[in-house]
């Protein structure tokens, strides 16, 4: 039986304690894991947070035993994820990574989780995901990277790009052509690549919001074994749709918590604002509590976490326009936080776009919910 | 527009301001580029002759000013061509050469003798420390408001905005020469801030013109699904919203400009800043949308142009602010004048 996504009183009661013995620490982590830094100092940072909140114990409970957790709880991890976020604790953005690639594993590669997955989730390693291509990112069927088969296993040669946290990471779960060049989304297998093999190499990207969140990855010949291959070959589609709805459902959820905390922290003012915000937040929570259950359930609601992420965008933007408008980032005023601010409200312009652009989600709305056929050509 | 002087601007800008210098002066702002537009007589466009200036009349200035935000032009154009003038002209100042900052922060004013004792500190004074002078004003014990230009090369405390552009803090303690006014402090600032909001509105414009232009070159490029996005009717309907908005923004600058000198001037430029405030929020924000991650780095000059929507949408007073302005002003001449204000 999996615990509630939503706290029990116990569960709040033993967190309270720990975090009124543990507050100074907790917001010093914290903080430091906020702060916008050039890609290695900033993954440092959240790997700083994500292994001491491990070895406090809350971020291994709901992970299976065998990848030292307290066993699987998808409901009881994102009760967890909650707490912290009402108690103004960021959850390291690599623990969005691992709510992504962990479950990912477990369903389709169970011997690779056991294997893998330890140090990934005590917060030793970093993983990232190659999916996007410089010729393929709404249209991420149209992939070109390509695995051939050898003796041993696969070459993998090609370029992804836009893979967040990828500077720094120790593992890539990289999907690639391994049909023909016309077989589009049949033709895909997810492959786990180790980031220190010959010919892989990764640059970041600058970014606008003063950062390098995401970076690219070139593959040369890579060698990669068949058992680092995740789900059937030319199965990789079905990985990846089932791996995007724990990209936007659990995301959407870590997120809500986040932007609650933004709220309950902005200077008074715009009341009207605030009120069109917190509904917006509100109404993503609800309908993000209902996918949690589902997903903690075991069951999938496919194209339905679309939607999540549609309301996530909006709330991003909500909460991040009133935080502009109760405490303006144009300018540096000299008070402490303004480079944070300034990179949360430039790094918020980005939450229509990633993980599948709005328009594509509202694509998936109308072609797979609501039926409506594709568009004609 | 003048032509003529859109023509050589361009040809200027294009040569001189290319991406990679405005990149380069993010946090500061470009001496050499400024030298380039110096010698031929553009950063002192709409100032008379007799009085050193090129000539030119205000919308002259105004090309200028949207034409280098076009361009993301790290030099105080706005300040010098738009605000100095107005400024000094209020308090029969000279016209002085250079690059010009604005100080909006009053300080304290004393008399001394013919001189004028300035304490206090400035803040956030964009393009400090880029100017050659920095236009100071003062209010005394009685409320008299005096106004100084005195040589920029102060202590500043150099910051920086969401636009990238530099902004100075600085203690100001000085006796210099000052001019006075007749007119209270309250009605010297809105005077200010207005000339500032039209020419940060114009400004608005030739940035809106920038990301209208860089988002159409890349939804007609960029291939996805086998064809140009912009082959997507949702694509198309967002670049649409691009186009409406740029042209609100464009009818709200030519209105406020257009009304100078009549009595509803100050409801048009609130009116305007309004405006072009909500405008410049929904372009940027569609325009990041069609372009996706690529619109996010760097590298891309799109952020350039949205980080300067952004800042220029706040600077001074926020949209809240001139939207209130707006509405004061409309109901200023009575019931009788309102609808003739909205209407006219």
């Amino acid at each position: 039986m999996s615990a509630d996504v939503l706290a029990s009183a116990e569960l709040s009661a033993e967190f309270a304690r720990w975090l009124a013995a543990n507050r100074a620490q907790a917001t010093e982590l914290s903080e430091a894991a906020l702060r916008p830094a050039p890609a290695t100092e900033y993954l440092a940072a959240q790997k700083a947070l994500q292994s001491w909140l491990y070895e406090e114990g809350w971020l291994a409970r709901g992970w299976p035993k065998e990848y030292g957790g307290t066993g699987n709880d998808v409901g009881l991890r994102a009760a967890i994820y909650d707490l912290l976020g009402a108690a103004d604790i960021a959850v390291p953005s690599t623990v969005n990574v691992v709510e992504i690639i962990a479950p990912t594993l477990q369903h389709f590669a169970p011997g690779l989780a056991e294997q893998l997955l330890s140090p990934l989730v005590a917060g030793a390693e970093a993983w990232c995901q190659g999916f996007s291509e410089p010729e393929a990112g709404s249209d991420l069927a149209s992939l070109r990277t390509r695995a051939t088969r050898t003796e041993q296993g696969w070459s993998i040669s090609g370029q992804k790009i836009w893979s967040t946290r990828a500077p720094g990471a120790d593992r890539c779960a990289v999907l690639a052509r391994t049909g023909s060049p016309e077989s589009r989304h049949r033709g895909l297998s997810l492959f786990m690549v180790d980031m220190d093999t010959p010919g892989v190499e990764c640059r970041p990207i600058d970014d606008m919001s003063f950062t390098q969140h995401f970076g690219e990855i070139f593959f040369d010949d890579v060698q990669v074994p068949d058992d680092r291959r995740i789900g059937d070959v030319d199965g990789g589609w079905a990985v990846a749709q089932y791996l995007l709805q724990w990209e936007r459902g659990m995301f959407s959820w870590l997120r809500q918590s986040a932007l609650l905390g933004m709220l309950r922290q902005l200077p008074p003012g715009d009341d009207a604002g605030r009120g069109a915000a917190y509904q917006d937040v509100i109404a993503l929570r609800l309908r993000s509590l209902g996918t949690l259950r589902a997903l903690a359930a075991g069951k999938s609601d496919g194209p339905q976490v679309s939607i999540d992420k549609l309301l996530l965008s909006r709330a991003e933007r909500s909460v991040h326009e009133l935080a502009n408008r109760t405490r303006p980032v144009a300018v540096d005023d000299g008070t402490p936080g303004w480079h944070e601010r300034r990179h949360e409200y430039l790094h918020s312009r980005s939450a229509p776009i990633y993980g599948g652009s709005a328009e594509i989600q509202r694509t998936i709305i109308a072609n797979q919910i609501l039926q409506l056929g594709k568009e004609s050509r | 527009m003048n032509d003529e002087l859109n023509g050589m601007l361009t040809e200027v800008l294009t040569d001189h301001c290319p991406p990679a210098l405005v990149e380069a002066s993010e946090g500061g702002w470009s001496e050499d580029l400024w030298k380039v537009l110096e010698s031929v007589g553009l950063t002192a466009v709409g100032i008379p002759e007799e009085q050193g200036g090129s000539g030119g009349d205000f919308d002259d200035a105004v090309t200028v000013v949207r034409a280098a935000a076009r361009y993301a032009a790290p030099v105080p154009l706005t300040q010098t061509l738009l605000v100095a003038p107005v400024l000094r002209d209020l308090f029969g100042l000279p016209h002085r050469a250079g690059p010009t900052a604005v100080a909006w922060t009053p300080l304290r004013a004393s008399a001394q003798g013919e001189l004028w004792q300035l304490t206090g500190t400035v803040s956030d004074v964009a393009y400090a420390p880029a100017a050659s002078s920095v236009l100071l004003l003062g209010v005394d014990d009685a409320g008299r408001v005096v106004l100084a230009e005195v040589d920029a090369s102060l202590d500043w405390t150099v910051r920086t905005d969401l636009a990238g552009e530099p902004r100075g803090t600085a203690a100001i303690d000085v006796v210099v020469p000052a001019a006075a006014t007749d007119l209270d402090l309250a009605a010297v600032l809105d005077r200010a801030r207005d000339a500032e909001a039209l020419a940060l509105v114009w400004g608005m414009v030739g940035a809106l013109e920038k990301i209208e232009e860089l988002t159409v070159g890349h939804v007609t490029a960029r291939e996805q699904f086998g064809r140009p996005i912009a082959k997507f009717q949702a694509v198309k309907q967002v670049a649409a919203q691009i186009a409406g908005a740029v042209a609100i923004a464009r009818a709200a600058a030519m209105e406020a400009t257009a009304a100078r000198g009549r009595p509803d001037a100050a409801f048009a430029v609130a009116a305007a800043r309004a405006r072009t405030a909500g405008a410049g929020t929904d372009a940027a924000r569609y325009a990041h949308q069609l372009h996706g991650a690529i619109g996010y780095t760097r590298e891309y000059p799109l952020h350039h142009y949205t980080r300067r929507i952004w800042a220029w949408r706040d600077e001074g007073r926020s949209a809240v602010e001139w939207t209130e302005l707006a509405g004061r002003r409309a109901l200023a001449g009575g019931a009788d004048k309102l609808w003739e204000t909205i209407t006219g």
